[in-house]
């Protein structure tokens, strides 16, 4: 399997690679669409400047140094859905990132996916998981238009990912497993994520009442005001490579643009040490002692089934 | 100008029973969680339910894995076997389109509000002075207004869209997409999960293998937060403001239907 990190920075690429990762996925606006739109109308599902490479000669040499050191780089174009006077530039921009080396372009929204399938039928496209492949059906449907990867949402089982790959088996398949796990289902969530501090409205904490209250309603209370009792951006699936590995999927995503370079290094090397792990077929038991040590390590504290991403292997293993 | 048709939405059939008058069309079914699907029995009590009062039926469907890629084709061999006409089926997830297509091209296809795509943050209200023109704009719009994206989808059979009303409003040009709408009201959804709150056992959440709890069934919470001066509704894994507001000239924008609900869905 492979490793996909997010990458924000010229600077990033060298300590990336040499942590373990083998393809690199970031975001750009021209300066001409932030003036437009600004950028909470970015070209892609994040909205603070921090996450966005900050000029085109910087994404240039970006792409080039991620080639001579033999990583590949997707741009992100993930907005949930674009209006009509911005395909022409969406396209204008795509049309310059692939002259300028991209290997594929991470996008959702079906208008787009059509037009560059039909303007550059040469251009990788991935879904992003704002696509909601959540069965084999749907995976079949972006395959017909010319979707050649696709990432997973955030909230299927393993044995549920390993049931859409069989069934598409021309396709290719990203999961996530660190960092940045959302409570709700990123392609079907409205909530805007601009906050100046960063703080997103599913991570803030609410007061939670009863409206119509009956059965149990204290401890849905409870497992609701849950998330504003953890940090979502320490998530983790590294339990699960094995059996991801199983199941065909052939790529690890990470979470994390915008995000400290430190971070983003270390946790690529965490999987890359899960990676190697799993090539000497260890036990249940070892892969999950391995991966809470590697967990403390990272973060300094125990997992939590709040943040686990598969959630499924947390109730079994405990 | 004709007068838009009135649904009704109820994910339940005591909630069709205490429907009231005026509704041609009933909506039901589950729009967010595949194991709050009614059974084939309970599908066949709304839809005798339904064509009692003299209603024309849509089945409302959610996003589904594999599993309830199974369940609903059991439920779509009731309705056809039902045989209504101008039986709809709203769909959410792109795989249960191309199932209606392949298996059951009797049913009419709707897009469903999760698959039409639209800003829906209760903060947007608050946040749309600071920004330009251009950038507001985008807030009033959805993605299957853009006629690309609508003529794939009018390829699989779809001739309408639903949406709902978010607080910022919404004004939406379907008929240059070729695409008719409906508008739900009063409960405009912002975000859906897998992680129900109500489904949790305590060690996590059922709704990843099948829903025993089922406590959406009975609770709605109600979130509230100083940031933003809207309360969240929560009903299970959805949470949804509450906008009784309908836009001006739904007729213009290409809504020609308007689903009341009586309860948070």
């Amino acid at each position: 399997m492979r490793i996909l990190s997010p990458i924000d920075r010229l600077d990033e690429v060298g300590p990336l690679v040499d942590a373990g990762v083998d393809e690199l996925y970031g975001g750009f606006v021209p300066g001409a669409w932030l003036g437009r739109y600004s950028i909470m109308g970015s070209t892609n599902q994040r909205f603070f400047p921090g996450a966005q490479i900050k000029t085109e000669p910087e994404l240039a040499r970006l792409i080039s140094d991620a080639h001579r050191r033999g990583a590949r780089f997707y741009l992100v174009m993930n907005s949930q859905f674009y209006t009509g006077p911005q395909y022409g530039e969406l396209l204008d921009q795509a049309r310059r990132v692939h002259a300028l080396g991209a290997d594929g372009f991470i996008v959702s929204d079906i208008g787009l996916i059509l037009r560059l399938r039909d303007a550059m039928p040469d251009a990788e496209l991935h879904l992003s998981t704002l696509g909601t492949v959540f069965n084999g059906r749907s995976a079949a449907f972006f395959a017909g238009l010319g979707v050649k990867r696709m990432v997973f949402p955030r909230e299927l089982t393993v044995a549920e990912m390993a049931g859409i790959v069989k069934a598409n088996p021309g396709c290719e398949f990203d999961a996530f497993v660190l960092i940045g796990k959302c409570p709700n289902i990123e392609g079907y969530c409205g909530f805007t994520h601009n906050s100046p501090e960063l703080v997103w409205p599913c991570e803030e904490a609410y007061r939670v009442e009863a409206v119509k209250g009956v059965n149990g309603v204290d401890g849905i209370i409870n497992a609701q005001m849950g998330w504003s009792r953890i940090n979502r951006r320490q998530a983790c699936g590294l339990c699960a490579v094995s059996g991801l590995a199983g199941a065909g999927v052939t790529a690890l995503k990470l979470v994390g643009r915008g995000g400290p370079t430190a971070m983003k290094v270390k946790v690529a090397g965490a999987v890359r040490r899960m990676l190697d792990l799993a090539e000497n077929a260890p036990s249940g038991h070892e892969t999950h002692a391995a991966a809470r040590e590697l967990y403390r390590e990272i973060f300094g504290r125990g997992c939590n089934p709040y943040i686990c991403y598969f959630p499924e292997v947390w109730r079994r293993e405990g | 100008m004709p007068k838009p048709e009135k649904a009704i939405y109820t994910t339940s059939l005591a909630g069709l029973r205490k429907a009231g008058p005026g509704y041609t069309r009933a909506y039901f079914g589950a729009e967010f969680c595949q194991w709050r699907l009614p059974g084939r029995a309970g599908l066949a009590g709304a839809i005798a339910l339904a064509e009692g009062r003299g209603m024309s039926f849509t089945l409302v469907t959610p996003w589904v894995t594999d599993e309830g890629i199974r369940r609903l084709k059991a439920l779509f061999r009731v309705l056809t076997g039902a045989g209504m006409k101008e039986a709809e089926v709203v769909v959410n997830d792109y795989g249960v389109l191309t199932l209606l297509r392949e298996e059951f091209p009797g049913l009419a296809p709707v897009l469903g509000r999760l698959l039409v795509k639209r800003k829906c943050c209760p903060r947007i209200p608050g946040m749309l002075e600071g920004l330009p023109d251009a950038g507001r704009e985008i807030y009033l719009h959805a993605g299957m207004e853009d006629p690309v994206a609508a003529g794939l989808i009018r390829g699989f059979g779809v001739k309408r869209v639903d949406m709902d009303v978010p607080l910022q409003g919404l004004a939406p040009d379907l008929k240059s997409a070729g695409l008719r709408g409906s508008v739900y009201t009063p409960y405009a959804y912002v975000t859906t999960t897998r992680h129900c709150p109500a489904s949790f056992d305590g060690t996590g959440w059922q709704a990843f293998e099948g829903c025993r709890l089922k406590g959406c069934l009975k609770n709605v919470l109600s979130l509230t937060n100083p940031a933003h001066e809207a309360r969240l509704l929560m009903r299970g894994n959805t949470q949804f403001v509450e906008n009784r507001e309908l836009p001006e000239g739904l007729a213009a924008m290409g809504i020609d239907r308007i689903v009341y609900m009586e309860d948070v869905p």
